[in-house]
């Protein structure tokens, strides 16, 4: 028998219950982030007559004490975390830079090496297909795939040789291609560029 | 599918490939004298030709001939190396329709040859013009429908003439054709004359050896042998033969050349040229009998005369030299300096054949695809030989070029021989 979820809070004289909290081990008490001053049983030369209870704190006086210095180390977090995220977010970019970097390289250079029996130029587009037997070795080809007819093989990827030897996948090749124009008009405007000193 | 207008390694390169072709249409004065004498009347009007031959500058020379002469042509390389990339860009910017590059896949090369059959129009080809026989294969095997138009068809090597003569024995050959091959002005001139200036110019290319003074071993005194041995004489090399022909070893002494066995000459011979189309010629046996640092090539057809797995197998160390130039040094610790890996020295090592001799045998070429376009039925299903009458023409072709004035039988001198003015004058089975 399933009671509804309110009859679960509610005692049998009608009185809500308190969601009863248990101790997590795992957590941090965060009572012990406080960290009081130690004690003198003897200040000034003068020993008191009852350390303990001069001494005496309820257990409010520490958690209120404990909650503003967890408050002060979320201050401290958030300014830190924000510098630090920003950092982190260079990093991040300058990490994914480098990572493009070399996986360009590598593409590069895994392209410069793939099986062809001829001599590639510039500016052409070439396609990559795999051969029809188990080894299923890559080659290049300057036939597309549409060219290729009924006997096309099994085609894998084209890509644009650029004018300094790297490869521009297929579906890129527009993007570098406007990129190659503003670098062009750039190029010209800095060539027309007077620099005048007085 | 979409095919391509023509499918080249670089158009670019098409203004220096004409640059070539320009210089070559001086050296081919076969070609020109053709395109002059047919250019006007158009003999080839109508004839679709799909070709499948060396995309080289000269044969751009022959393209533009059967072009000049009102044919139609659609091009394919017959290798997968041989493409002079600027010269198929020089015809594929003139707008003819040829696909081949150098360094095809054996994929690709069918895919090029298979693209020259249905022409820009829409229409099949209706003239073959092939060498080594890949094109007359594909046809027959995989597009037996375009058969029916093809009027002829006219070979240039010898591997595809042996392909047709199969074809024919077989019942499978469907269209009449012309062994070029074996025209006098092609065989006899591009094996003698041919190998007689590339042989040398190969070995010089790769050793820069001092022929004068030096012995050199001929094994083979057919056509190339000839050839070889007559350019290494002229060097003043002191040339040996091996035959085994009792004629040609006559021949052969009947020029002055002493005739002897290979193990016999050995270990006097400073190079070696195998021409003799037959297998194991020099072999680890003679290797090990030969001077130190003896050069050893091979101008024959196949490259099975030199024993080259031999000398893999057994050498001490492989030094390379440069590409086509291999020095092998062997456990009595000499050397033996080994061109273009025992294949054909004049293409490993050389250009091949200069545009002149090849003027001959495209000239074959061009006269074959007339005479089998305007004269339909004049040659039954079968392997034909070019008619003596244009053989000679061929030669005639080249006269004018070379300054060479012909002189002309006297028609009483005609009676007197039973020969017609214009000839033929020689019968089939003259052997010049």
């Amino acid at each position: 028998m399933s009671l509804p979820t309110d009859a679960i809070r509610q005692d049998d004289r009608g009185f809500q219950k308190a969601e009863m909290q248990i101790m997590n081990p795992r957590e941090a008490n965060f009572q012990e982030t406080v960290n009081l001053v130690e004690r003198n049983p003897c200040p000034n030369g003068v020993a008191l007559v009852d350390p303990d209870r001069v001494g005496k704190k309820t257990q409010f006086d520490l958690v209120e004490l404990a909650a503003e210095i967890q408050k002060a180390d979320h201050f401290t977090r958030a300014t830190a975390g924000s510098k630090l995220s920003v950092i982190a977010e260079q990093v991040r970019f300058l990490q994914e830079q480098a990572a493009k970097v070399l996986e360009d390289a590598q593409r590069n250079a895994e392209l410069n090496h793939i099986a062809c029996n001829f001599k590639k130029i510039p500016g052409k587009t070439y396609y990559v297909y795999k051969k029809p037997d188990i080894n299923g070795r890559k080659y290049m080809s300057m036939i597309s795939p549409e060219e290729w007819g009924a006997n096309v093989p099994e085609f894998v990827a084209a890509y644009k040789l650029e004018y300094d030897m790297t490869w521009t996948p297929f579906d890129k090749i527009e993007q570098r291609q406007d990129e190659n124009l503003a670098i062009d008009k750039i190029l010209k405007a800095g060539s027309q560029l007077q620099l005048t000193f007085s | 599918m979409s095919k391509p207008a023509y499918k080249v390694a670089d158009i670019s390169l098409a203004e220096f490939g004409r640059k070539e072709l320009d210089i070559a249409e001086n050296e081919m004065p076969g070609l020109m004298y053709l395109r002059a004498k047919y250019g006007a009347s158009k003999p080839l009007k109508g004839a679709r030709i799909a070709g499948c031959l060396h995309m080289t500058i000269q044969t751009a020379c022959l393209i533009e001939t059967l072009i000049e002469l009102g044919a139609e042509v659609t091009w394919s390389s017959c290798n997968i190396f041989s493409t002079q990339d600027h010269a198929a860009a020089a015809m594929a910017a003139r707008g003819v329709p040829v696909y081949a590059w150098k360094g095809e896949t054996d994929e690709e090369y069918m895919w090029c040859v298979e693209q020259t059959l249905v022409f820009p129009d829409g229409k099949p080809l209706n003239m073959i013009l092939d060498d080594g026989g890949d094109l007359t294969n594909l046809v027959h095997e995989k597009y037996p429908q375009f058969l029916a138009d093809i009027k002829g068809l006219s070979e240039e090597t010898t591997t595809g003439v042996h392909n047709l003569y199969k074809m024919f024995k077989s019942d499978k050959l469907k269209v009449p054709a012309i062994n070029v091959n074996d025209s006098v002005t092609k065989s006899k001139f591009d094996n003698l004359y041919g190998c007689r200036e590339s042989l040398v110019d190969g070995i010089k290319r790769a050793t820069d050896v001092m022929l004068a003074g030096k012995v050199a071993l001929v094994a083979g005194y057919g056509d190339v042998g000839k050839g070889s041995a007559q350019s290494l004489r002229g060097f003043g090399c002191r040339v040996i033969i091996t035959e085994v022909d009792p004629i040609n070893a006559l021949q052969a002494s009947m020029e002055g050349y002493e005739v002897c066995t290979v193990e016999n000459a050995v270990s006097r011979c400073n190079i070696f040229v195998t021409t003799t189309g037959c297998k194991d010629i020099l072999t680890g046996k003679h290797f090990l009998q030969m001077k130190n640092d003896a050069i050893v090539c091979n101008i024959g057809h196949f490259d099975c005369e030199i024993d080259v797995k031999w000398l893999e197998d057994n050498c001490v160390k492989k030094t390379n030299i440069k590409p086509q130039v291999d020095r092998y040094t062997l456990q009595n610790g000499k050397n033996i300096l080994l061109l273009a890996e025992g294949r054909l020295v004049n293409l490993g090592c050389a250009m091949g054949h200069p545009s002149f001799v090849m003027s001959c045998s495209f000239s074959n070429q061009v006269l074959a695809q007339i005479d089998l376009w305007t004269n339909p039925g004049k040659y039954p299903l079968g392997v034909h030989m070019l008619p003596k009458l244009l053989d000679e023409e061929v030669a005639k072709s080249h006269l004018e070029a070379l300054d060479i004035e012909l002189t002309k039988l006297s028609s009483d001198q005609s009676s007197y021989l039973g020969i017609p003015v214009e000839g033929p004058f020689k019968p089939d089975h003259y052997r010049y």
